[in-house]
């Protein structure tokens, strides 16, 4: 077990500084830097042009910014926003929160209802419940992200006046955006939980089970269920980097001041530190669910960690 | 599982239209809840609206919330250059001047935080600033502070440099004090000094960072109406009433302003209530609105949006009249704007002084394809860039545009790019394009700026590069003349010039539309962009 996580910590950090060069890099190549965004129509001086780069670092060969960068990186001195001044440390962190408590309040949610979906469907196999509950989940994901958002910004913040239309600030601010995350990830959390559940229903242990006199409960409680929830942590797990990237459109429907909005933003103004601060974090957190991932797996299968 | 296609689809159709069914039953079952409509507003404000005279006692507002496109883009008032960031900020800090609309729409330049000036001689300015106005740190407004910001803006921002290039220096007297000197008479000076990029700030924040952008919000201090409060980036930029203020207290207390880039759900925040007051709203949305009961403000604008032809490659004006030629300025403004703007007829919008109007073009591609042909030009190709999403459907304009050109026979290769890249391209020294869309908002309401800072020969945005030593002659006149008509008479004859010369496809003159909550009273809404929103009532 502790070689594996040795390993695969290796691995992950491996990965992890790829990611950042490639950050690094690809800003770079885009046309357009920031002090001519920054300036728009209106372009500045040379002199403020040349104190600007200078202190952006931009006059510096693109191999010694890099390592000038990586190494404030280390040191916790991530720099300012090159357009607003605010330290890109805070405003990362604080939009990494935000994107955080989203995702987890709708992967909570998604993984939540999409468990109890998958179990009413199983045990109601081919039922009209099973029926409906299929269509459903198929309905919630084959549906983009932003036309769930816009339906229930219409319902319940436009029409109802319930919650919020966006924005942020307490619990209610981030009930219909996790609700619009959730739904793409219900429906696909539902059907893979339910055929994960079904197949192990097919398995001899489960047969035997059920023939040395577990009552039905038992049988879906210790076996069908424990291999469902390998399932969602797998779909949790794929889903992440994913729910990353649908939380741009999520986070730019509601306004919801989160990384993903953050990042794209800093793209487009070309605000480097910032840019790069936000891959930094986001592709950190990416790997650590993913070491977590893998390492739920080896706790529900110990089959993985023959396999690893 | 074989067999289980069929109710799998049924399923899925079942759902959807339960979806579907519930969210139609609720949006038209809540219709008849809306607020009966009121008449469209749009004709009512084809003036600027600005405060009536407030009764005794106005009804306070505890908080006003207004959401923008954009967020803050820098925090430092003398380097920013969009209006979204001076709206914030002109709430914070105040200019020496300023600009008030009278009833008939007609700009007036009033002293603001100067009590009285007069010129010595041509060239020198002496002013005198009111007493007893604070800073929000508490330390009071002097000459000194004038003397720092306007040291401090030419060095650090664009807007402060072009707005104040005709300043040769300023200094104090005494403490309330202080002259201004020009390089050469300077009529438009009073309107510049009422440009919110001249704004005071306070002198040791200019003596602290006098050649790169402020570096903390601490630093976000004026003698405005509002004291900055807080910064959260895409989330909110608050501001509260200063309770020192010099002027008539603010009738609103906490100010909000929060930046919401989706246009739908802008809209939907202010049908929901979260926010009272919306800018930048694109025509179909304010037309549903407006039916829904809210308040439509609608007005042109000072920004014109043209195609810029570099003027370098195609040398030929017949060959740049015939682009002129082969647009129809008012099929775009009709069917791609949906009517939010106004086809262009100068160089500079209708509300800037020194507007002279000039024989339309016309739609004429008949007309096009003739002078082309004379110039030899027939079947050439153009290459021409486009922003996207920089200005109101900018896109869709240049898809048009080439469309028009390619039908007179012209091959345009377009590529749009997204802003930043665009913008770096057209002010790269590498120009191998001949034709780009940009936008320019004259936002002193004079000429000079608008003119003077694109059509010059030696102008830093000329980027056509055009060049006519008769239009710099008269710019560089006008900009010394200090009678008024003669003033007029120059800008007159330097338009027809730039008009028949056209360096630019003269475009049109966008609208404005901000829409707010029906009973929302005294928000002034200036054509430069500006919402002005210290004495707002609600009724």
């Amino acid at each position: 077990m502790l070689r594996y996580i040795i390993k695969r910590f290796f691995t992950s950090l491996l990965t992890f500084f790829a990611i950042l060069l490639f950050t690094f890099i690809l800003a770079r190549l885009l046309p357009g830097d920031p002090i001519t965004v920054m300036y728009g129509e209106m372009q500045p001086t040379p002199e403020v042009r040349a104190a600007l780069e200078r202190e952006l670092g931009l006059d510096k060969p693109i191999v010694v910014q890099f390592f000038i960068y990586a190494s404030r990186m280390l040191r916790g001195d991530w720099g300012l926003s090159v357009h607003t001044r605010v330290p890109v440390a805070a405003l990362a962190g604080d939009a990494f929160l935000s994107t955080l408590v989203l995702t987890a309040f709708s992967i909570t949610l998604a993984a939540a209802l999409g468990l109890l979906l998958s179990y009413l469907s199983v045990v109601r196999y081919n039922t009209l419940v099973d029926k409906v509950i299929r269509g459903v989940s198929v309905g919630t994901f084959s549906l983009p992200v932003f036309w769930w958002g816009y339906i229930l910004i219409l319902v319940f913040a436009v029409q109802l006046r319930w919650l919020p239309a966006g924005g942020k600030g307490g619990i209610e601010h981030l009930i219909l955006p996790s609700l619009t995350l959730a739904m793409v990830n219900l429906g696909m959390i539902t059907r893979v939980s339910r055929a994960a559940m079904i197949e192990v229903l097919m398995q001899d242990h489960v047969v035997l089970a059920k023939a040395k006199g577990l009552s039905n409960g038992d049988v879906m409680v210790r076996h069908v269920i424990r291999n469902a929830l390998v399932a969602i942590v797998t779909v949790i797990g794929l889903r992440f980097g994913v729910l990353l990237g649908g939380a741009v459109i999520t986070e730019t429907v509601f306004a919801y001041p989160g990384m993903g909005k953050m990042i794209v933003d800093a793209i487009l103004t070309r605000d480097y530190p910032v840019l790069i601060g936000g891959m930094f974090i986001a592709s950190l957190a990416v790997m650590i669910v993913n070491l977590a991932v893998d390492m739920a797996y080896a706790l529900l299968d110990p089959r993985v960690r023959v396999g690893g | 599982m074989p067999g289980a296609r069929k109710p799998l689809l049924i399923g899925v159709i079942a759902a959807v239209v339960v979806v579907a069914l519930a969210a139609a039953v609720l949006f038209f079952f809540q219709q008849p809840q809306q607020p009966a409509p009121i008449p469209g507003p749009s004709e009512e404000t084809a003036a600027p609206v600005r405060p009536q005279e407030i009764p005794v006692r106005p009804q306070e507002i505890e908080v006003l919330r207004i959401s923008q496109r954009a967020d803050l883009s820098t925090i430092d008032v003398q380097v920013a250059t969009d209006s979204p960031t001076l709206n914030v900020f002109g709430h914070v800090y105040e200019t020496l001047f300023k600009l008030r609309f009278t009833p008939d729409g007609t700009p007036v330049f009033e002293p603001h935080l100067v009590e009285s000036y007069n010129f010595v001689n041509e060239t020198a300015i002496k002013f005198k600033l009111r007493s007893g106005i604070r800073f929000h740190d508490g330390k009071p407004l002097t000459a000194e502070d004038v003397v720092a910001t306007f040291r401090r803006g030419p060095v650090v921002g664009s807007i402060p440099r072009t707005l104040l290039g005709p300043v040769k220096s300023v200094e104090a007297i005494d403490d309330l004090t202080f002259v201004i000197v020009l390089k050469y008479p300077f009529a438009p000076i009073i309107a510049h000094l009422a440009h919110p990029s001249t704004a005071i700030i306070p002198a040791w924040v200019a003596e602290l960072f006098p050649d790169k952008p402020i570096n903390s919000t601490a630093y976000i201090i004026g003698t405005g109406p509002f004291r900055f409060v807080e910064f959260r980036k895409l989330e909110r930029t608050v501001l509260e009433r200063f309770e020192d203020y010099w002027g008539p207290q603010p009738t609103v207390k906490r100010l909000e302003w929060v930046p919401v880039e989706d246009d739908d759900t802008r809209a939907a925040k202010l049908e929901a209530g979260d926010v009272n007051i919306i800018t930048h709203v694109p025509p179909h949305l304010a037309r549903l609105l407006r039916d829904r009961g809210f308040k439509v403000v609608q007005m042109p604008s000072t920004r014109i949006i043209y195609i810029g032809i570099s003027v370098d490659r195609i040398t030929d004006p017949r060959v740049r009249q015939a682009l002129n030629l082969a647009v129809d300025k008012n099929a775009i403004v009709s069917r791609i704007l949906e009517g939010a703007g106004t086809v262009a007829t100068a160089p500079i919008p209708p509300a800037v002084f020194g507007y002279s109007p000039q024989t339309p073009y016309g739609y004429d591609p008949d007309r096009a394809r003739k002078l082309l042909e004379e110039a030899g030009w027939a079947g050439r190709e153009l290459i021409m860039i486009a922003p996207s999403g920089r200005y109101l459907k900018d896109r869709e304009i240049a898809e048009a545009i080439q469309m028009y050109l390619q039908a007179i026979g012209l091959n345009v290769r377009l590529t749009t790019m997204e802003w930043a890249a665009y913008i770096a391209k057209v002010m790269g020294e590498v120009r191998d394009f001949d034709l780009f869309l940009l936008g320019w908002s004259t936002a002193t309401l004079d000429a000079d700026y608008g003119l003077y800072s694109l059509f010059h020969s030696k102008a830093p945005f000329n980027r056509m590069r055009y060049s006519n030593l008769k239009v710099d002659e008269l710019l560089e006149a006008a900009r010394a003349e200090a009678d008024v008509e003669k003033r007029k008479q120059l800008y007159r004859q330097a338009q027809e010039l730039i008009w028949q010369d056209a360096p630019w496809i003269f475009l049109h003159v966008e609208d404005l539309i901000v829409v707010m909550d029906p009973n929302l009273e005294n928000v002034e809404v200036q054509p430069i962009e500006r919402w002005i929103l210290t004495y707002a009532t609600r009724r």
